[in-house]
């Protein structure tokens, strides 16, 4: 960049100045934290710990916790798949043919969030209990044995971790498909694409960016949750993201916790770019 | 004909993913009614006016209540004042430090909200 155009003016800077203070403040300094108390051991029961370079919690979590590590991926993908599944035809529905009622019908797709995150998983709990409705229509056509359940299952907890982000996953697809010009797929007709052909050749890729921020804004969150393992699931479902929550509110062993939540950040980053890489970062930035 | 069956396909889907998006809410306000004899709420056991009358017999409630609103103004207030000031920086200026400045904006994105809470645990037990 020129001499001329760094000088142009320091606008940007003071427009970014108030924000990344902020960041820095209340991300990029308790993260230095939290790095600090991961090298830390000590005494849990009395809360003593000292700094000394203990890379071991960070062996230690990933030796002790790989299968909580595994499962939140597993989980975060299957449920980021199966909201990308469910929301595309949704999101294609409300902007090709919501016409006047876009705005409410969009005003639907966010209504989950007008009740608190736990409160909507505790309605999923009692939809999904064992004399609830759900397990009774199951067991009745043999999809569930007579002592079947869906609580504490894996399939709960995927669920519910797919209905609580379905939200972070329909909003971007739908602006994206949004914006797609009209004439572009009746061009596609016109030059006797079929509908279909139409859709997977024009549509599709015209709505890769809202697939790839719907994914992400998904998978994130999905990947660190445990709400949903915690109501839905049990033990055998819990995610790291369960692990992170004991050791830091119950247990107090806060050098583990921090070193699991570097692990876990680290993970998703990488992944991130993998996935950023493979799909093209222009889509990221939009 | 094909284009019409597909059409209403798509709407009765669409219909039925509505469904599926208010299920728990209307699961939440039709137990708001329900008379659970023990301390839990998950069968139904009756029909009761009694939560709706006493809606503040939870002591603090109001309070807690306006304290959530509170936070959720200032924070939304503040939040969105950052954004928009960050936001038209990276649009409608070139500048040394763009690209890292759009990496740091990602990465409180890509930190899962167990993580970040964890952070500033240790920030406020260590300030």
């Amino acid at each position: 960049m020129s001499y001329f155009h760094r000088h142009r003016g320091a606008t940007p800077y003071l427009l970014l100045a108030p924000g990344l203070l902020f960041l820095l403040a209340f991300f990029v300094v308790p993260l230095g934290f939290l790095a600090y108390q991961s090298l830390e051991s000590g005494n849990q029961a009395t809360l003593t710990y000292a700094f000394t370079w203990a890379w071991s919690n960070y062996g230690d979590a990933l030796r002790d916790y790989r299968g909580h590590f595994v499962r939140s991926f597993e989980y975060a993908a299957i449920a980021t798949a199966l909201a990308l599944l469910l929301s595309y035809p949704l999101a294609y529905w409300i902007a090709f043919r919501g016409g006047r009622w876009k705005n409410l019908l969009l005003l639907f797709i966010i209504a989950p969030f007008f009740v608190t995150y736990l409160i909507r998983t505790l309605a999923w709990e009692t939809i999904l209990a064992d004399n609830g409705i759900v397990v009774g229509v199951l067991r009745d056509l043999h999809l569930l044995g007579s002592d079947g359940r869906l609580l504490a299952t894996s399939t709960a907890v995927v669920a519910g971790i797919t209905y609580n982000f379905l939200p972070f996953m329909a909003l971007p697809l739908y602006v994206s498909l949004e914006q797609i010009d009209h004439s572009l797929i009746e061009a596609a007709q016109d030059l006797y694409a079929s509908k279909w052909k139409a859709f997977l050749r024009v549509t599709l890729p015209l709505s890769l960016p809202g697939v790839v921020a719907g994914t992400l804004l998904t998978f994130i969150p999905a990947a660190g949750d445990f709400i949903n393992a915690q109501l839905l699931g049990s033990p055998k479902q819990h995610m790291i993201g369960n692990v992170i929550q004991s050791k830091f509110l119950e247990l107090t062993d806060y050098p583990a916790a921090a070193a699991m939540s570097f692990i876990l950040m680290a993970i998703i980053l990488v992944l991130v770019f993998i996935y950023a890489r493979a799909v093209g970062t222009e889509k990221l930035t939009g | 004909m094909l284009g019409f069956v597909r059409r209403h396909v798509l709407t009765a889907y669409s219909l039925l993913m509505f469904a599926y998006l208010l299920l728990p809410i209307a699961v939440v306000i039709l137990f708001s009614f329900n008379n659970p004899s023990g301390r839990f709420n998950y069968t139904w056991q009756g029909f009761t006016l009694h939560y709706w009358q006493n809606w503040n017999a939870i002591p603090d409630l109001w309070n807690a209540m306006k304290l959530s609103l509170e936070i959720a103004l200032v924070a939304s207030l503040v939040a969105t004042a950052l954004g928009t000031l960050i936001a038209l920086a990276l649009v409608r200026y070139g500048f040394r430090g763009r690209g890292s400045t759009n990496l740091l904006i990602f990465l409180p994105l890509s930190t899962p909200e167990i993580v970040l809470g964890a952070s500033l645990l240790t920030l406020f037990l260590n300030v």
